[in-house]
Formats: structure tokens, C-alpha cells, sequence
């Protein structure tokens, strides 16, 4: 490389990603004020550059009058996705993506409705062409563009650091709640930071479009640009999201001089990966669990109804053949592919992930199973059997990357990995065809029936894939296996707590959920007979599972089933002969509109929703005696053991012995650390200095499954049943994963566990729908089928009836004497005196007095604590 | 002018969250430049009151007014905006930015604006670690200066109401004797004050009258002397 070469390529990169840090700082804005992942933030860009186009390059309006044009029409577009979103409930993040991915859809539809799929290059601008300087051949509209992006950048640093409007942008970011409480209207700084944002979307996209072509799907490409710089900025200032910027730039540059124009985007959405790959922490920092919380009110409806409809619904589509006419049976192919797709979708998001690129899948399977057969000299059914392989090939390390949290990893990703993928089949035109596609791929047929002819054998080959994965479905709602993907989508966290490995249990569902697409992506081929990108990697295919999820009913596999059915015949048999451009913004417009009046819950459950709490009723008398297979006991050691919080100790320097029978109690001020120490003993959140061992085995780091397979189980201060099972199955559940009983044995001993904490008779119901004092005996239930050998117990007496409370102390002394240990948290030594021996008092984190409850009453150092005086010596 | 004899009252406050009543059926009074403590065990409901009261959580039956008006229906922007202020426990600082910034944002709502360099001018007088620290980030204060900030950025408001819960929280002796010094100041001025907390010889020190509150219920209330001669407070907590 020479090195004029070397410097234009360098200086070509510095501008481009200059460019890039300006429209992520937009995306950036509006994620850290308004909480939201703007994914129509890329089509935001894209609407700055058809503005240049239009105005500008076909209309001819000057230059200078066209950008605040542009600008301002993207400020328009955040603010009507700000008001979308103002009705989303909290949490808001998995909310806001569906919500935004919606937006870009309609979008995208929009753009292709009236400006059509065309390529569209701004030209006679000012701005473009070459550029010499020193020898040096320089493209001006990059250094244009990159000094622009600089200069905007600082700006906005001085805007957000200097103008008092700035400062109170910085604030809600930074803490919302607090800035409400100073009399900041935080909703209208949510509207600015998307005004800011949009404007900014469009601003950037001038330039972008001086630089690369237009299209309406062109903006999936600076969404993830926006998103990786993002993510590599953190929490940090501008001025890192500029470096990263320059950084993706100049990657860009040289990785698009080595391997040629066509691998652009490569960069882009390998960085995603990478970044996914190597963050440990969600993006939303404090938010939590935002994919698991968003999900968590839905549960699946279950019963006779949904299965026998279910049933119903197959059986018809069994022998509709035999009534119906080939051209109904040929387009309700079509809408089983589409069904058995939503089904694979639902698959996973029971688990909880939710994917915004099924198109993937089902792309990657029919070119597989194309290739397969026209290159390889597979046979068709040997072929999709191979695409189906090939999904679960994928699945493996993607899931590996993006399901270690819990966040929102998996939607990006699958976002970028449509347009990897077709980048792909693009370049590897050798195999793939290229933009051509490939022709002559052969029909399916059943050997040795060649009477049957090929459409109709097409027609049961996406009938059973849709058919069989609705079964599935249905046998998940009632088995073991089943339930731990529900608990695990309602709380992880819990879930780990009884013994289910949560990231296991997703990348299982993204594994099954990954195969069905791809099968169905090879019987696709097979029955279109011919593939090319634009077929392969339909966007409806990412869009319609939602669509259907969010229409049908919380998953049930027949509200999925109908919704598919009635969704594209009436796309085929209406929309598309009559708005051949717009049925995508059709379906974005359905899928927002779905949102925002029903943020959160499907239509169907809405309708349906009939729920009330049941009267708490009073059961009398003392336990009845539990025979669980009890683990063995050992000794519990925690030493020293510390763990700070945004830099305030929550646990300091504690150590404590839990010996099998002991019953130790535990109680301190709020904040005193004593849930934090629960945490960390159970696994829950991991110590920085100090170590807990297990009969002499070190446990410190272990996740929480497995330690409760080893023993220990524990109740949380919030309850958390899983609300969505029934109180019987979060027992029985417990009784299998955490207590490694088998499935018989587990549901002849559920019953005796649930009449022991005396909720036998609401054995069937949902858990979500007990008082708040039977869900805390539900998760006490649970943890005791967990089989336990030590009981760690945080507020278990808390909201309880005086009658349960004394239910579960003699449950609490029955388990002690059989060899339990047991820590007990309770927020007064009052309660601490009917089960407890020996309590200990913890204080700013650390342990200051132990003792009998009635000698701690005298005890000067707890009195100081709670009379307050303590810990006040000058300073 | 006729005097108000009450700033801050409830009537009949419940609330809680997520259909579990915490609060049942409080009542409560403030008058101008009161302290009012607030004490209980964990779990009395002490820090649900104050989230009604401050608009961060809609109270389930009762009514809340400051000054007449009801504000039990307002978010907490709103219930800012007319003088009430809130010191939450975890203090809810904006770590990120200057200690400066801090308390400019403090001084958002329209009745302090205008006073924005007084106040300004008086704070730093009144905490002089403030000024020394003005333009350090939030975060990296100690943990005492981070309550008195909370205090200073409050007081940027003018409130005409004050509610502090559990500011003693982590603060050594010295800072905490400045922290009751300042509230007496300041309520000299005619601030009321409302402050709830763990910390019972500091409140019962400081507060003119005191609500006991446990499982939600007010069960004493009354001046501090009173209440430090019976054991009632004993019993609560152990």
C-alpha cells in the first residue's frame, strides 16, 4: 500500500467515522434521558438523506435552505415516537424496542410507498468530489461531512455542559426521580432529547447521503452503527463516543480497501457482535432485568379451551385439502410457513429473549437447504433436515454471546444478523447466486407416492411444521420443562434460586426456536422453487411474530395460529393486490398501534382479562409434618466478606458459621446489608473480598442453580413467586430442579408440601393471583421443596396472618430439628425472638452484637443503632 | 394578612404499592416553621408517607394539601413546583455532574430562579464545603457532604415545606450536629419540616411534635417529651 494511498484511505475513514459519532450521539441522547433504543434512529438518518435527495438534488432548492428542512422534519419524527412512548408502562426499555422496531417499519414502509425500493444517489451538491491537497486525493464529501460531525459534536458538548438547558438534560439522565422532585417536568426533557435526537438522526443524514446510496431499508445499517458506538461509550462523555466513531471509521476504511466496497457493512456488524461479546453489563444501567420485566405480567392461556381450539385448528387445516381449491391451498401454504414461524418466535419468547430477526433464520435455512441440493447433490428432505441442523449451528454461539444477560442483547443482535446475512449470500455469489438468486431448486416429493402431487406435499410439510411445533407448545404449558422456561422468562433470578440454570434454559429455547425457522426456511425454498435475497430475508418474517404475538393472545399456540391465517390471507387475498408498496407500513402502523393501546399486553388478554384476587382465608393450627428427602448438612462458612455499591459498603467484613440444625437470626436498621449478605451467601450477587465455603468446598463464585442443588435455598424480601405458574407447579417445579426429585415422585410430594404451609387449597390457582401473603408462603413452599440444607429466609414472617406466621415458625423448628440450618432476616428482633436462638445485628454493613434477643434488648451497641447515637464519633 | 395557621395537612392518607396498603388512614398536620418528627420501626410506613406526600406515589383514598390545595392527585414535578420539597433517603444526587450544577438544578422551579445567585451566595455561606467543592462531581464527595449537598440543592427551592427522610443516615457526629444546626436555621426562617428517620434521640431533639406511626397506623403523637418518658418507644422496636 502506498503511502497516498494509506493517508487518503486514513483521512477517508476519519471523516466517515466523525460522521458516525454524530448520529450516534443522537441515539445516545435519547437513550440516556428518555431511557428508549430509538431503532428507527437509522431511518431517522435515512429520512435526512431522501430529503437532500428530493429538495435538493431533484427539486433544486439550494443547499443551505434544504439541511434545516431536513433537520427539522427529524426532530418531528422523535417527537411523534417520543409521544408513541409516553404511554408504554414501566419498565419501559423491552417496550420501547418493540415499540421503535415498529417505527422503523413503518418507516421503512413509508419510504417505500412513496419513493419506491429505487437506489437514489445525491448528486450536485457543493460538497462532492474530489478534493487535492498535497498530492493527496481526497473525497470532499467525506472531510466535509467528518469536519461537520466534529464540529457538531462540540456543540453539543458545549450545549449539554454550559447552557443551564444542557445541565437539566444531564440530570434527568442522570437520575430521573430526582430531578421530578426538583420540579423538572422530566416528560417534556424526554420530548427535548428526542427532538434533539431526530434532529440530530437527520442533521447526520445529509451527510450520510453525500456519501452512500439511498434506499427505504437503508437505515437498519446507522441504527447499528449508533448502537455499537453506544454501547462502546458506555456511560461515558460525547468524547468518547466521538473516539469510538473515529475508531469504526478507520476499521471501515481499511477493511473496505482490503476486501472491496461490497463488505462495508461487515465492520459495522461485526463490531455489534464483538461488543456484545464483550460487555458484561446490560445497557440500561440500574434498569434491572428489562426483557424479563417486560414480559413478566403475560402468561400464556392455558386449559381445556386453548387446546382443544388448538386441536380443532389443525384437524380443519389437515383436511382442508380435500374441500379446497389449489389456489386457497397454495396461499394457505404460505400462511403456514408464516404460522409455524410465529410458533418457533413464541418458542423462544416464552423463554423470555424476544428476536427482531427471525428472517434470519429462515433465510439461512433456505439458502442451506438450496445449496445443499444444487451444489451438494442432497436430496430435498436430506436437505431441510441439513438447513434445520444449520440453525441449530448458528444458534449455539449467538446464543452464547447475547443470552448471557439477560438485557436486550438477543434483539440487537438478531436486528444486525439479518443484514449480515444477506451481506453474506450477497458476496458469496459463487454459492449463493448473488443478487441473481437460484433457480431450479426441486419441488418436494414423497418417495414412492409420486401420485401425491408436489404443492400438496409441500402443503403438509409446513402443516406439520406449524402443527407440530403448536403440540409442542402445548405439552411445554404442562410439563416440568415447560414451567422452568416460564420462570425463567417471569424472574431469572428466582428462577436460579430454585435450581434452573436461567442463560441454559434461553439458549435451549433459542437453539429449538432457531431450528424450527431454518426447517421452515428450507420447505420455503423447496416450495418457491427459487431464492433470492429479497425472498430469503423477507422483513416480514422478523415483523409478523410480533405482530402475531402481540394480536394473538399472550402465546397461546391457537391465538397464534389464528392470527397468522387470518393476517396473510388478508395480506395476500387484500393488501397486497390493492397496495402493492404499502402493505409494510400497514403492518408497521398495526404493530405500533397495537403498542401504544395496548402497551405491554396482547389484544387478546386484554379482552379476556377477568382477574380477581381471592379473599384470604384463614386456616387454622399447627403444620402438618413434611417427610422431604432432605440434602445432607454442612458447615457454612462465610469470611470476611465485603461487597461495595456505587461506592458505599453494603456488606463489610462480615463472617458468620451456619452449622447443620442452627437456627441464627439476623436483623439491623434499613440498608444495614442484611439482604446483601442474604445475596451474597445465595449467589445472587458475588463478593469482593472474602470467601464462603461449603463442607470445606470454596463456593464463593458458584451461580445461584447450583447452589441450590447443593442445598441452599432462600426467600426473597420482594416475594417473587413465579406469578404466572400455578402454586402447585411452582412447588413441583422447585421439588425437580432444585430438589433433583423426578417428576412422579415430585407431584406425589407437592401436595404434602403445599398442606404443610397451608395452601393446599389454592393448590390450582395462579400464584399471581394470591394475596401478598400467600404468594409469600408459595415462595417459602418453594423454597422448602428445594429440598434445602440450609434455609436462608429474608422477612418470611412479613404480611403474613398471625395464624401463618405461627405455621411457618413451627415449620421454620421442624425443619431445624431434622438438620436444617437457618439464617432468618427480620426487620425487628421481636420476630427474631419466637424462632431464634442467637441472633446477630448488622449495622453500615458490618456485624455489631450478637447475642440471646432478650440479652440484645439491653445490648448498648443495638440500642445505640436504633435509638441513634451510634457510629456518630467526630469526624 | 390573617396567618396560616396550617401548611401541610392529611386527612385520612392511605396508600402503598402494587395493591398492598401500607398507609392506612393517616392524618397529619404542619404548621409554618414546625419541625415535625416522624418515628417507627422498619416497615411503619414512615418513608410510604412521604412518597405520598411528595407525589411519588398516588394515595389510594385521603387527602393531601399544602396550603389549602390539594395536591394528593399532582406527580412530583408538580408538588415541587408549589413549594413542597423532598429529600428522599437515597438522597437521589446527580452523581455525574458538578456539585455547582447540583444545586443550579435545585433552583429549577419558577419561584427560585430568580433567586438562583442569593441562594446561591447563602448556601455557600451556610456550608462553606459546598464552595470549597463546587465544581467537583457529586460522586466523588464523601458520603456526609453528599447528605449536606441533598440539604443545599433542596433548599435551592425556597421551599415552603421540607420533608427529610433518614437524612442522619451515615453521617458521623460532627456533620449531623451541623445537618440539626442548619434545620433549625432554617426553619426559623418559617420552613416547615417534616422528618422521618431511625435516628429517634436526634428527631426527638430537634422536632417541636412527633407522629409515631406502626403497621401503618399513627399511635402516638404528640411533643417529644411525652414520648420520651413513656417506654412506648422501646416496645415498637424490640
Amino acid at each position: 500500500m502506498s503511502p497516498e494511498t494509506f493517508l487518503s484511505t486514513a483521512v477517508a475513514g476519519l471523516g466517515t467515522g466523525a460522521l458516525y459519532a454524530l448520529l450516534a450521539a443522537g441515539l445516545a441522547l435519547t437513550l440516556r434521558v428518555a431511557r428508549t433504543v430509538n431503532l428507527a434512529h437509522g431511518d431517522l438518518v435515512v429520512l435526512g438523506g431522501y430529503g437532500v435527495f428530493w429538495l435538493g438534488t431533484v427539486f433544486g432548492y439550494p443547499f443551505w435552505l434544504v439541511v434545516p428542512v431536513c433537520a427539522l422534519a427529524g426532530g418531528l419524527g422523535g417527537a411523534v415516537i417520543w409521544a408513541a412512548t409516553r404511554r408504554l408502562p414501566e419498565p419501559r426499555p423491552l417496550y420501547s424496542l418493540v415499540l421503535t422496531f415498529g417505527f422503523s417499519m413503518l418507516l421503512q414502509g413509508l419510504y417505500l410507498a412513496w419513493w419506491r425500493a429505487d437506489y437514489r444517489l445525491v448528486t450536485g451538491t457543493p460538497l462532492q468530489g474530489g478534493l487535492r491537497v498535497a498530492d493527496l486525493n481526497l473525497p470532499a464529501e467525506r472531510v466535509v461531512a467528518g469536519t461537520l460531525g466534529l464540529l457538531s459534536l462540540g456543540l453539543l458538548h458545549l450545549f449539554l455542559t454550559r447552557t443551564c438547558a444542557g445541565v437539566i438534560l444531564r440530570a434527568t439522565s442522570s437520575d430521573p426521580v430526582g430531578a421530578a422532585l426538583l420540579g423538572v417536568r422530566t416528560h417534556r426533557v424526554e420530548l427535548a432529547a428526542f427532538l434533539a435526537g431526530g434532529a440530530v438522526a437527520a442533521f447526520a443524514g445529509i451527510w450520510y447521503s453525500l456519501i452512500y446510496v439511498l434506499y427505504p431499508a437503508a437505515g437498519v445499517t446507522p441504527t447499528i452503527i449508533g448502537l455499537v458506538l453506544t454501547m462502546l461509550a458506555g456511560q461515558g462523555p460525547l468524547g468518547r463516543v466521538a473516539l469510538a466513531g473515529l475508531g469504526l471509521g478507520l476499521a471501515e476504511a481499511f477493511a473496505t480497501l482490503l476486501l472491496g466496497l461490497s463488505w462495508r457493512e461487515l465492520v459495522a456488524y461485526g463490531a455489534l457482535f464483538a461488543v456484545l461479546l464483550a460487555r458484561s453489563r446490560p445497557l440500561h444501567p440500574g434498569q434491572g432485568d428489562p426483557v424479563a420485566d417486560g414480559w413478566r405480567r403475560e402468561s400464556p392461556p392455558r386449559g381445556l379451551l386453548p387446546t382443544l381450539l388448538t386441536c380443532l385448528i389443525l384437524t380443519l387445516l389437515l383436511l382442508a385439502p380435500a374441500i379446497l381449491p389449489g389456489y386457497i391451498r397454495q396461499l394457505l401454504t404460505g400462511a403456514l410457513i408464516f404460522a409455524g414461524l410465529g410458533l418457533s418466535w413464541l418458542v423462544l419468547r416464552w423463554a423470555g429473549p424476544v428476536s427482531f430477526g427471525h428472517a434470519a433464520f429462515v433465510g439461512l435455512g433456505a439458502y442451506i437447504s438450496a445449496t445443499a441440493v444444487l451444489r451438494l447433490g442432497f436430496s430435498p428432505w436430506q436437505a431441510i433436515l441439513v438447513a434445520g441442523l444449520s440453525g441449530a449451528v448458528l444458534a449455539v454461539p449467538l446464543g452464547a454471546i447475547t443470552l448471557k444477560l439477560s438485557g436486550p442483547d438477543l434483539a440487537l443482535a438478531s436486528l444486525a444478523l439479518v443484514p449480515l446475512l444477506k451481506l453474506l449470500v450477497l458476496n458469496l455469489e459463487p454459492i449463493t447466486g448473488g443478487s441473481q438468486g437460484l433457480v431450479g431448486i426441486p419441488p418436494l416429493t414423497l418417495p414412492g407416492l409420486d401420485g401425491v402431487p408436489p404443492p400438496l406435499t409441500e402443503y403438509y410439510a409446513a402443516l406439520a411444521a406449524a402443527g407440530l411445533t403448536a403440540i409442542g407448545l402445548l405439552w411445554l404449558q404442562h410439563s416440568a420443562a415447560g414451567w422452568a422456561i416460564a420462570a425463567v422468562r417471569e424472574d431469572p433470578v428466582a428462577a436460579d434460586h430454585v435450581g434452573i440454570n436461567p442463560a441454559r434454559a434461553r439458549l435451549l429455547a433459542l437453539t429449538v426456536s432457531a431450528t424450527i425457522a431454518c426447517l421452515i426456511g428450507g420447505i420455503l425454498a423447496h416450495s418457491t422453487r427459487y431464492l433470492e435475497p429479497g425472498l430469503a430475508f423477507d422483513y416480514r418474517f422478523s415483523l409478523l411474530p410480533l405482530v402475531m404475538a402481540q394480536l394473538g393472545g399472550a402465546g397461546g399456540p391457537a391465538g397464534t395460529l389464528l392470527t397468522a391465517l387470518s393476517l396473510y390471507l388478508l395480506s395476500e387475498l387484500i393488501l397486497a393486490p390493492a397496495l402493492p408498496y404499502t402493505h409494510q407500513a400497514v403492518y408497521g402502523l398495526v404493530l405500533l398501534g397495537v403498542m401504544v393501546i395496548t402497551p405491554g399486553r396482547p389484544v387478546v388478554e386484554v379482552l379476556l382479562s377477568r382477574r380477581q384476587l381471592l379473599p384470604a382465608k384463614e386456616l387454622p393450627g399447627e403444620p402438618a409434618p413434611i417427610r422431604l428427602p432432605l440434602k445432607a448438612g454442612t458447615d457454612l462458612i462465610c469470611k470476611g466478606l465485603g461487597r461495595r455499591f456505587d461506592g458505599l459498603l453494603a456488606v463489610d467484613d462480615v463472617s458468620l458459621t451456619l452449622s447443620p440444625g442452627n437456627t441464627l437470626g439476623l436483623t439491623g436498621p434499613n440498608g444495614s446489608g442484611k439482604t446483601t449478605l442474604l445475596d451474597l451467601i445465595s449467589g445472587a450477587c458475588q463478593p469482593e473480598r472474602g470467601q464462603v465455603t461449603w463442607g470445606g468446598r470454596d463456593i464463593t463464585t458458584a451461580p445461584p442453580h447450583r447452589r441450590c442443588r447443593w442445598g441452599l435455598a432462600r426467600t426473597f424480601q420482594v416475594v417473587r413467586p413465579f406469578r404466572g405458574l400455578t402454586v402447585r407447579e411452582n412447588v413441583r417445579l422447585a421439588l425437580i430442579y432444585g430438589g433433583r426429585l423426578k417428576p412422579a415422585a415430585a407431584a406425589a410430594l407437592a401436595d404434602e408440601v403445599l398442606a404443610a404451609v397451608g395452601l393446599r387449597a389454592q393448590a390450582d390457582r395462579l400464584a399471581g393471583e394470591l394475596s401478598l401473603g400467600q404468594q409469600r408462603l408459595v415462595e417459602f413452599a418453594r423454597a422448602l421443596a428445594t429440598c434445602p440444607a440450609v434455609l436462608l429466609l429474608d422477612e418470611v414472617s412479613a404480611g403474613l396472618s398471625p395464624a401463618a406466621r405461627r405455621r411457618v415458625i413451627g415449620l421454620i423448628r421442624q425443619l431445624s430439628a431434622a438438620g436444617v440450618s437457618v439464617l432468618q432476616v427480620e426487620h425487628s428482633l421481636r420476630v427474631l425472638r419466637e424462632s431464634c436462638g442467637h441472633v446477630l445485628v448488622m449495622n453500615r454493613g458490618r456485624l455489631i452484637a450478637s447475642g440471646a434477643p432478650d440479652d440484645l434488648a439491653e445490648d448498648p451497641a443495638m440500642l445505640a443503632v436504633y435509638l441513634g447515637t451510634e457510629g456518630e464519633e467526630a469526624s | 394578612m390573617r396567618p396560616e395557621p396550617v401548611i401541610l395537612e392529611g386527612r385520612q392518607v392511605s396508600a402503598g404499592y402494587y395493591g398492598q396498603v401500607v398507609l392506612q388512614e393517616v392524618s397529619f398536620t404542619a404548621g409554618p416553621g414546625e419541625i415535625v418528627g416522624v418515628l417507627g420501626p422498619n416497615g411503619a410506613g414512615k418513608t410510604t408517607l412521604l412518597k405520598a406526600v411528595a407525589g411519588l406515589i398516588r394515595p389510594v383514598g385521603g387527602r393531601i394539601l399544602l396550603r389549602g390545595e390539594e395536591i394528593q392527585h399532582l406527580g412530583p414535578a408538580e408538588v415541587a413546583r408549589r413549594g413542597l420539597v423532598y429529600i428522599p433517603e437515597g438522597r437521589h444526587l446527580f452523581l455525574d455532574l458538578t456539585v455547582a450544577e447540583n444545586l443550579r438544578i435545585g433552583a429549577h422551579v419558577p419561584r427560585a430562579r430568580a433567586y438562583l445567585n442569593r441562594s446561591l451566595g447563602v448556601i455557600y455561606r451556610l456550608f462553606p464545603v459546598l464552595g470549597q467543592r463546587q465544581h467537583a462531581q457529586a460522586r466523588e464527595l464523601s458520603g456526609g457532604q453528599q447528605q449536606i449537598l441533598a440539604l443545599a440543592r433542596g433548599l435551592m427551592a425556597r421551599p415552603v415545606v421540607l420533608l427529610l427522610d433518614d437524612p442522619f443516615a451515615g453521617l458521623g457526629r460532627g456533620v449531623a450536629d451541623q445537618f440539626c444546626r442548619a434545620l433549625r436555621s432554617i426553619c426559623a426562617e418559617g420552613t416547615t419540616i417534616i422528618v422521618a428517620g431511625q435516628h429517634v434521640n436526634r428527631i426527638l431533639d430537634l422536632a417541636n411534635r412527633v407522629y409515631v406511626l406502626n403497621a401503618g397506623r399513627v399511635v402516638v403523637a404528640g411533643p417529644p417529651a411525652e414520648l420520651r418518658t413513656g417506654d412506648i418507644l422501646a416496645r415498637l422496636l424490640f
